[in-house]
């Protein structure tokens, strides 16, 4: 089994999922439950979360004890309940960043590829230029153009990520360009866009799942280095790398909990989004080990 | 005896190809060299007929193929399609003329779609055409599986490509190539990666459906035993041209051209072991970038004469219907 | 006396879809200075032979019983160090794709000498003179030492592997489909410089090819195998004259002659079979016309005829 295209091949999938053995597929479902963790507690967050995030509630800097769990911060705010608010920015942004990047990377991947020439030469270029910069400089750079702000900041990482797509989608589609079906396709009549749609498409989508979540990956991780920096989201937003920078002033003092939380959020869903990712590659594409 | 009128013909037909050059090479030269593939062929292939191309690596019997049913655009010379000049229609008019003319490919691997049902790769050219959709689609498509045997053809209409075996596959390619009932059909190759014991299989659809269909094929093979079998005519292609063209029993019981007759000695036999006097030629096919000069077989041929490197003999008919192109006629 | 001795051998692959019993019980011989023609079609389990002649049956394969005995040594038993110094010196190989088998980045002349060194304890000249001795014996001429793979043709390349093959004077030469990927007339020259080297050089030659005209050219023997057996084994003029097998006489019938007697060709109805769960008691019961009962329930016993190795229910009665 090749691959795994976006829509029709989830049976086969299911099948392939079934003759696995447990050491095939643990990195996977490992990452997954710490993806699902984080996701219900972003979707619980008002259930769950014992206090509002953005009032203080207790004294500054108090440290974990009954009342909060994970103590408090400077302006007495719950750190549990910060924590669990966070995780809806942050997972929100990385989906959303994500799916921009694919959409508009793997479209124009797809329409380079194929059309070629001049057209396919330049854009090829800007998008190598771009590729070429650290994902954490151009983030930066773009984010402090557009400016604070949820929807900046989603386009902010979602820019850096387009070239990723792009590259992976034109040099599948340059590749799948010459096979026989394509001719084929040609030779029965087929016009440009269906062969594009029913012919290309589909058979380069295979390794879109994985990059996907590495891309979340790095878009958790960009998120929060941008709000670390002050260029993310506007003050009370309950954001974990606001914390991480609010706390970070504390630490010195001994006042470790404002910043060990945030930063072992950032950590585990990180770390979630890429076990998850690195299991599903090793599912859809194993190792050849069988003749 | 096939109906005489011609449905398709070239005249004088060419392809080549640039060679791809490496950035500094071109930067450095100016001069570009060229695959001659197809270096002026003149076929006339008769309606309903079985026409066998035949030839070794390089010959451009594949370029021809493809040249035939236009997914290549001749470099020179003209085609015709039942008296029409198709050599260079485009667009929306070479998308109509599809409907006529269709190709079967060697790789039965290959040539499907792996993300495309059965069903549907089979039932794709009537949407294209606009010939029929949804049920009235997918009734003819379960019609055409019958007819090639992939039964029970509800089941297999969903299958994807994997999941069939070469031969099985190679009849969804047959399948998807004549459900436009299309004039003429290429099949380049059709059994050469199928099991043996599954050729005759294949041959036979083969066979049945053009009786069915009133199909004309253009039948490309480098086994000439294969061709003897399928054949009403052989051409004999060397090097872009051909070299011998004649009925099938003619072209085996007094082959004239020494290529050919060099073909037909070397092919293995299994028979019982008899010394047999082959006619070799020494070497191999040279490169079809610079051709020998003259007629292409001479640097090879045991019966080379002095003329041969100079000129280049021009296919003529030697006995009716029985054309060769070598000095020695 | 003979060069090769194979006794009930079992190659079995274990994969992740069940086992695959790729030979299943196969027992042949080869004789010096004899040609043995193997044939069978997709997977019949012939190249999986080949292979293991060698020792290079690739994971998840390996060989779960029977002998292999090559001048009296036991090939099942040897480390991989052990069989490395058969390896090339006394049975060496010809694959099928010469593209792919040789190494892109050497010369052929410093492939050809170091294959002589590692063998052998020589000096560089030496192994230079012997080397171009090979090339010129299968018709490359030496100016052409040097040359990289990508340099040759095809069919040239092919002789380039068997220069390689023959450069140790091996005992056994095992050609994997040598003629497959090349052109009909080159393919006849190939198996003309086979016949040639072997009668020169007295080697034994195990053709194994999915063409049975091709090996029965050059062949003195015949066998041929259906998935994983042996299914019939003979003289090869006795073979294509009077078949016992019903396989073989329908592959025999289904590759079209240029001399045919009928104008019919045939095929064998159904399909090759799935070496995971192959059928019960002959496996090709399923696509023999003459099947009986007893050929669905029980594997059919090898009988020896005369020298005519049959396996299959028809035999056994009469030679019980």
């Amino acid at each position: 089994m090749k691959g795994v295209s976006t829509s029709r091949t989830i049976i086969p999938l299911l099948r392939r999922i079934r003759r696995l053995d447990v050491s095939e597929y643990w990195i996977a479902i490992t990452g997954a439950a710490i993806i699902i963790i984080v996701s219900f507690m972003a979707i619980l967050a008002p259930v769950i979360a014992p206090y509002d995030p953005i009032e203080p509630v207790g004294g500054s800097l108090e440290p974990p004890n009954t009342r909060f769990l994970l103590g408090t911060d400077n302006v007495g705010r719950d750190i549990l309940s910060r924590i669990i608010y966070g995780s809806r920015i942050s997972l929100s942004i990385a989906f959303l960043a994500s799916i921009f990047s694919m959409i508009i990377g793997a479209s124009l991947g797809l329409l380079s590829g194929y059309i070629g020439g001049v057209f396919d030469t330049a854009l090829a270029l800007i998008m190598d230029s771009m590729y070429a910069f650290p994902s954490i400089i151009l983030a930066i750079a773009i984010a402090y153009v557009l400016g604070p702000g949820i929807l900046n900041v989603t386009i902010s990482i979602g820019i850096v990520y387009i070239p990723v797509y792009f590259r992976m989608i034109r040099s599948e589609v340059l590749s799948v360009k010459e096979s026989l079906y394509v001719e084929a396709a040609r030779a029965i009549g087929a016009s440009d866009r269906v062969i594009l749609l029913k012919y290309i498409l589909p058979n380069v989508t295979a390794s879109l799942p994985v990059v996907f979540s590495l891309n979340a990956t790095d878009a958790i991780l960009t998120e929060a280095a941008l709000s670390f920096l002050g260029l993310g989201l506007p003050a009370p937003t309950p954001d974990w790398g606001f914390d991480l920078r609010n706390g970070y002033h504390f630490i010195t003092a001994g006042y470790w909990w404002t910043v060990t939380f945030p930063g072992l959020m950032i950590i585990i869903t990180a770390l979630g989004f890429s076990l998850f990712s690195e299991g599903l590659n090793e599912i859809l594409n194993p190792r050849l080990r069988e003749v | 005896m096939p109906m005489n009128r011609t449905i398709i013909s070239t005249i004088n037909l060419t392809k080549y190809f640039p060679v791809q050059r490496g950035f500094l090479e071109r930067v450095i030269s100016r001069k570009i060299e060229y695959i001659r593939a197809v270096d002026g062929v003149d076929l006339e292939i008769r309606e309903e007929e079985t026409l066998a191309l035949v030839g070794e690596t390089g010959c451009g019997k594949t370029t021809t193929g493809r040249l035939l049913v236009r997914l290549l655009e001749p470099t020179g010379g003209d085609i015709f399609f039942r008296g029409r000049r198709i050599t260079h229609v485009k667009g929306e008019e070479l998308r109509k003329l599809r409907r006529h003319l269709q190709i079967i490919f060697q790789d039965p691997y290959a040539s499907l779609n792996p993300r495309m049902k059965i069903g549907d790769a089979i039932g794709h050219p009537l949407e294209i055409h606009d010939i029929a959709k949804g049920k009235e689609k997918r009734q003819m498509v379960l019609e055409m599986l019958e007819k090639v045997g992939l039964t029970p053809a509800e089941r297999y209409y969903e299958l994807y490509p994997h999941q069939l075996s070469g031969g099985e596959r190679q009849r969804v390619a047959i399948s998807r190539a004549m459900i436009l009932k299309p004039d003429f059909i290429v099949a380049d190759e059709p059994i050469s990666m199928i099991d043996v014991s599954l050729r005759a299989k294949i041959l036979e659809l083969m066979a049945d459906l053009k009786k069915e269909f009133h199909v004309t094929y253009l039948f490309i093979t480098h086994d000439l035993a294969t061709a003897k079998y399928v054949s009403d005519r052989i051409a004999v292609m060397y090097l872009g041209k051909i070299v011998e063209l004649a009925t099938t029993e003619e072209l085996f019981s007094n082959p004239l051209h020494p290529y050919v007759k060099a073909l037909i000695s070397a092919i293995p036999r299994p028979g019982p072991k008899v010394k047999r006097e082959r006619l070799l030629l020494k070497g191999e096919i040279p490169s079809p970038i610079n051709p020998p000069s003259g007629c292409r077989l001479h640097p090879r041929c045991p019966f080379k004469m002095q003329i041969c490197s100079k000129e280049e003999p021009k296919l003529l008919e030697k006995e009716r219907g029985h054309y060769v192109a070598c000095h020695l006629y | 006396m003979s060069l090769l001795n194979i006794n009930e051998l079992k190659v079995y692959y274990f994969t992740k879809r069940g086992v695959v019993r790729a030979v299943d019980g196969v027992s042949l011989s080869i004789s010096r200075g004899e040609v043995l023609g193997l044939v069978g079609e997709s997977g019949s389990g012939k190249s999986t032979l080949g292979i293991s002649l060698l020792g290079l049956i690739p994971p998840p394969g390996r060989i779960v019983g029977g002998s292999i005995v090559f001048d009296g040594v036991e090939l099942t038993k040897l480390s991989d160090d052990e069989f490395a110094k058969i390896r090339g010196k006394r049975i060496s190989m010809i694959f099928q794709d010469p593209m792919t088998s040789l190494n892109p980045l050497m010369k052929i002349g410093d492939h050809l000498m170091e294959t002589i060194m590692v063998h052998e304890n020589v000096s560089k000249n030496e192994a230079r003179e012997r080397s171009i001795k090979a090339l010129e014996e299968v018709g490359i001429p030496p100016e052409r030492f040097n040359d990289y793979p990508h340099q040759f043709s095809g069919g040239m390349r092919q002789r380039v592997m068997i220069a390689l093959a023959i450069l140790l004077n091996p005992d056994l030469i095992i050609a994997d489909e040598p003629t497959t990927a090349l052109d009909v007339i080159v393919q006849a020259q190939i198996i003309d410089l086979l016949d040639n080297l072997r009668k020169r050089h007295n080697m034994s030659i195990l053709l194994i090819s999915h063409d049975i005209g091709v090996v029965s050219e050059i062949a003195d023997k015949i066998a041929v195998m259906y998935a994983g057996h042996l299914v019939e084994m003979a003289d090869a003029n006795k073979i294509l004259e009077d078949p016992l097998h019903p396989y073989t006489s329908a592959l025999l019938r289904a590759v079209p002659l240029i001399e045919s007697k009928s104008e019919k060709l045939y095929y064998i109805p159904g399909s090759p079979p799935d070496l995971v769960k192959p059928p019960r008691g002959c496996r090709f019961h399923p696509r023999c016309p003459y099947a009986k009962d007893i050929c669905r329930t029980r594997e059919p016993r090898t009988v020896n005829i005369k020298d005519h190795i049959v396996k299959c229910w028809m035999y056994c009665d009469a030679y019980e």
